[in-house]
């Protein structure tokens, strides 16, 4: 079976999509960890809110990351 | 007797008009950098005079040839040009000390008003003005970024050039509006990009006409082309989100381009606006998500669409990592916007600061080529990087909006899709 080639709508969406993966990737755990690091200045936790939404970051990242390959292949 | 300056030829003209630039900008800078405007002035008045000898000559070879013009007279020329016009610059440079950069942009000015009105002049004239007006902007930006170049990698590396609030702050001392405007130049130059966006588009659209002209056109084409783009994945819904993702696009395109005007900067290029404006998406797109879901369905869509035990025993977890990836997305547009505007504004602002040491160092034939080569050439990567990037942030506020459609609500859970 012929791949047929993505059409303009499709590949720009595809460009968009799969170039924020690496940040994606980079900032979710980023973005956890001085998230759990304020939640736990707040409730007097530290450090464990952050490290717990510091691992959780990791697999938001990769989960996003999961849903953006499938969401770049979806055809319109 | 030949009169060069009151003719009406395309010379005449030329030097003419460059020599009211040359003016112009030597009375801007004369009260804050008079050596720098002296410098304009001189290599405007040596590149003038070579063009007069220089049709002098061209006249003795050609006109009066058939008259028999003496040997004398054309050698008398020559000499005289090359004693006025080499002789003159070498002695500035190098006894009278005239700076070389703004030296060689006085130069520079006739030679390329006479480039500009040649090829332009015949396409339009509001081009040739405004190309023009460029070069008149660049010059004195350039002296100064040169100098403001070399003092910031003296000091601390810097990591801009001087635009013109800078300028403006340099040679206005003690004006509040003026303080506060270079305090918060991304502020004011966000809201110059604004004003330039609705001023172009009052101007583009202001007598809409069934045969349109070429800007009403251009317009509507770059209008169509976003809708076909976006009508691909919001299909029904592009009426009622295409006002939003076209004002984005239009004011990010705006205000990355801005930057490319010498003097003028991005507001993109710092963190603080690309924040803003990926916020002002994020809480639109959440939103959009609670008006189409409702408040239960998107509290569904937050907790990742759990339908059987364990997708519900998994909700402590899930949660947390569906709203870090909620929250991501806003911080990711934000980043991928400012690091590739402000990457574009570093690589001009390192080679400028080659360019500074070069000058510092004398090597002034060296300080040339990156002073004005490689800068347009990056110049020209960011018109293309701002388009680019401009067309992704929209691109992508389209795709996160077409995620929080009602139809997605069970291809999100990445089981089926619900058509």
């Amino acid at each position: 079976m012929t791949e047929k080639p993505p059409n303009k709508v499709t590949a720009w969406r595809q460009v968009g999509l799969l170039s924020s993966i690496p940040f994606i990737l980079a900032l979710a755990p980023i973005v956890g960890y001085f998230l759990g690091k304020y939640l736990d200045t707040k409730f007097r936790t530290s450090p464990w809110l952050g490290i717990i939404l510091l691992i959780l970051g990791f697999f938001a990242g990769v989960r996003e990351t999961i849903n953006i390959v499938k969401l770049s292949q979806r055809e319109d | 007797m030949d009169r060069p300056f009151l003719g009406k030829d395309l010379l005449s003209r030329s030097l003419r008009i460059s020599w009211v630039l040359a003016l112009a900008l030597t009375a801007l800078l004369l009260p804050s950098r008079p050596s720098v405007a002296l410098a304009i002035a001189a290599g405007q008045l040596i590149a003038s005079s070579n063009f007069v000898f220089l049709r002098t000559l061209v006249k003795l070879f050609t006109e009066k040839r058939s008259a028999g013009v003496p040997q004398g007279r054309i050698l008398f020329i020559v000499f005289a040009k090359f004693l006025f016009v080499y002789g003159g610059a070498f002695a500035l440079i190098r006894v009278a000390g005239v700076a070389f950069a703004p030296f060689s942009i006085g130069l520079g000015l006739p030679l390329l008003t006479l480039f500009l009105k040649s090829t332009i002049a015949n396409v339009a004239k509001p081009a040739a003005f405004i190309l023009l007006t460029l070069v008149a902007l660049t010059a004195p930006t350039l002296c100064l970024a040169a100098e403001h170049a070399a003092a910031a990698h003296a000091e601390e590396g810097g990591s801009e050039l001087p635009n013109w609030l800078v300028i403006l702050h340099d040679w206005v001392h003690g004006n509040p509006v003026v303080d506060w405007l270079n305090a918060n130049q991304i502020l004011a130059f966000a809201w110059i990009g604004g004003l330039a966006f609705l001023a172009f588009s009052w101007f583009a659209m202001r007598k809409p006409k069934m045969v349109p002209g070429q800007l009403q056109n251009g317009l509507e084409w770059i209008i169509e082309s976003m809708e076909d783009i976006c009508g691909g994945m919001l299909g029904k819904h592009l009426d009622r989100y295409f006002p939003f993702i076209g004002a984005v696009f239009f004011y990010i395109l705006t205000i990355n381009l801005i930057g490319i005007f010498p003097g003028m900067k991005s507001s993109t290029s710092s963190l603080d606006l690309t924040l803003a404006l990926a916020l002002i998406v994020f809480l639109y797109v959440q939103f959009s998500g609670i008006k189409n879901l409702g408040l239960l369905g998107y509290l569904d869509h937050l907790a990742g669409s759990p339908r059987d035990a364990i997708g519900f025993a998994m909700l402590p977890v899930m949660i947390p990592v569906h709203v870090l990836g909620e929250l991501v997305k806003p911080v990711s547009l934000s980043c991928r916007l400012f690091g590739n505007i402000f990457g574009e504004d570093t690589l001009i602002v390192v080679f400028v600061g080659v360019a500074a040491m070069c000058l510092k160092a004398s090597l002034t034939l060296l300080a040339v080529p990156p002073l004005m080569g490689i800068t347009a050439l990056f110049m020209l990567l960011q018109t293309l990087t701002s388009i680019v990037q401009a067309l992704i942030f929209s691109l992508l506020t389209t795709v996160y909006l077409y995620m929080m459609l009602p139809h997605e609500e069970h291809a999100h859970g990445e089981t089926e899709h619900a058509h």
